[in-house]
């Protein structure tokens, strides 16, 4: 069972992993919106928006943002890897795309997966702690 | 020393006079006439570097970023060592669509160009182009290197001309074979520039073939554009197949854009096209002479082609 202590170091570790993956998305934004693509922007939006609302409220949702925030960047870290075997195993030849991978590809998609499991667990935990 | 005191050496250099001259091809009389041995010479050398050709049959492609950025390195030398003033068109574009775009980086790439100005004070810019890139593991020499070796001799040509009625915009575009994205980039620019287009004309995949008797195709955007082509055929006696359409190359990316595009290409495809067969031995030298000759006659007599608009 989790004592309070341990619950704050764990809200605050949260915390800071919910800006740090917000992070990447911010600087893609700004990258893509200065040549056209308003998407990531509208992604950064949409979560950071999310997000902020779920932490400057004491609101019910805030667990539920945070698991579809960490099923977001499981998800784009699972489809990033998928790409990347797609095109290591196919014939596909887009020189772009297969120019990008590399071990600094694999480590971000990696880093991403790891961090939406840990978001996860820890907002189911802090689920079952607010239940008891 | 003087060599006229060794007969050997005169022998020699007679010899290599007369089958020099014996070897070369001749066009229908033209201005370009006079240039044409340069020009080959020229041409030979461009895609031979381009291709990684030497002896010993090595190829290299021009694909991986790295590739590119090296092949743009002597692209900007090659124009330089002709005299013209190479600039750079660095850009990044988005990916195909916007999901794309939150996965993976944008394009990144480099357009290669010059612009030779007007001896008149004309504002309208004719540009001519093709793309330097390969697919990944071809040497792509008719894919496009004999097209930039085109380009070159074209710009080197017009230079040399004392009236030109235009300024001309001579680029070699990156990425090509990733969804024409480079010239893509190069239609922001222009159009950021405000750079008032007469026309566009890019070439791709020429090289291959009898030079003879086989055909060019010329893809045009509208009728304009297709007087232009067809009156320089008739004119120079060249078979030219003219077709429509949106574009299969960079001129796919003009003719979205609105501008007067033309493509110009092998009618018959070399069938080595995106495979590493495509190399340096499988140019025909002659018909990327005969393509030199047709697109200049048509870049420099633009104005009697208007005559019969």
């Amino acid at each position: 069972m989790m004592n309070f202590n341990q619950f704050s170091i764990s809200k605050k570790r949260i915390e800071i992993l919910l800006g740090l993956s917000l992070t990447p998305l911010l600087i893609k934004s700004i990258n893509y919106i200065f040549i056209g693509s308003p998407t990531p922007l509208f992604a950064f939006m949409l979560f950071g928006g999310l997000l902020l609302f779920a932490y400057s409220n004491e609101t019910k949702y805030r667990s539920l943002i945070v698991k579809i925030w960490s099923g977001a960047i499981i998800f784009w870290g699972i489809a990033r890897i998928s790409i990347m075997t797609l095109f290591l195993t196919t014939s596909v030849d887009e020189a772009h795309v297969r120019s990008q991978f590399g071990i600094w590809f694999i480590l971000l998609s990696t880093v991403y997966i790891a961090a939406g499991l840990y978001l996860f667990t820890s907002a189911k935990k802090a689920d079952s702690l607010r239940l008891n | 020393m003087n060599i006229f005191r060794k007969p050997a050496l005169l022998s020699i250099l007679l010899l290599l006079i007369v089958f020099g001259f014996e070897n070369q091809p001749v066009l229908a009389q033209s201005s370009t006439d006079r240039t044409n041995f340069e020009v080959t010479e020229l041409q030979a050398i461009i895609v031979a570097t381009l291709t990684g050709y030497n002896e010993e049959g090595h190829h290299i492609s021009r694909s991986t970023p790295h590739e590119r950025t090296e092949t743009a390195d002597y692209l900007e030398q090659t124009f330089e060592q002709l005299g013209l003033i190479p600039l750079r068109d660095n850009y990044k574009m988005p990916n195909v669509n916007g999901l794309v775009d939150l996965l993976l980086a944008p394009y990144k790439g480099r357009n290669v160009f010059s612009v030779l100005k007007s001896t008149e004070s004309s504002k309208e810019y004719v540009l001519m182009g093709a793309h330097y890139d390969s697919e990944p593991e071809t040497p792509g020499a008719i894919d496009n290197a004999s097209g930039v070796a085109v380009t070159f001799a074209i710009a080197d040509l017009i230079k040399q001309q004392n009236h030109r009625k235009y300024n001309y915009i001579f680029v070699l575009f990156d990425q090509e074979e990733d969804d024409e994205v480079g010239s893509k980039a190069f239609v922001r620019f222009l159009k950021e520039k405000q750079y008032k287009i007469h026309s566009t004309h890019v070439l791709d995949v020429i090289g291959w073939g009898d030079s003879d008797t086989l055909a060019f195709e010329a893809q045009v955007s509208d009728d304009f554009i297709e007087r232009m082509y067809r009156k320089t055929a008739t004119r120079l006696d060249i078979p030219l197949n003219i077709t429509g359409g949106r574009g299969h190359s960079d001129n796919k990316s003009f003719n979205l854009a609105g501008y007067h595009s033309a493509g110009f290409w092998d009618d018959n495809l070399t069938p080595h096209i995106h495979k590493p067969s495509d190399t340096y031995e499988t140019v025909n030298f002659d018909r990327l002479r005969l393509a030199t000759y047709f697109m200049f006659e048509l870049l420099t007599n633009l104005d009697s082609s208007y005559d019969e608009l």
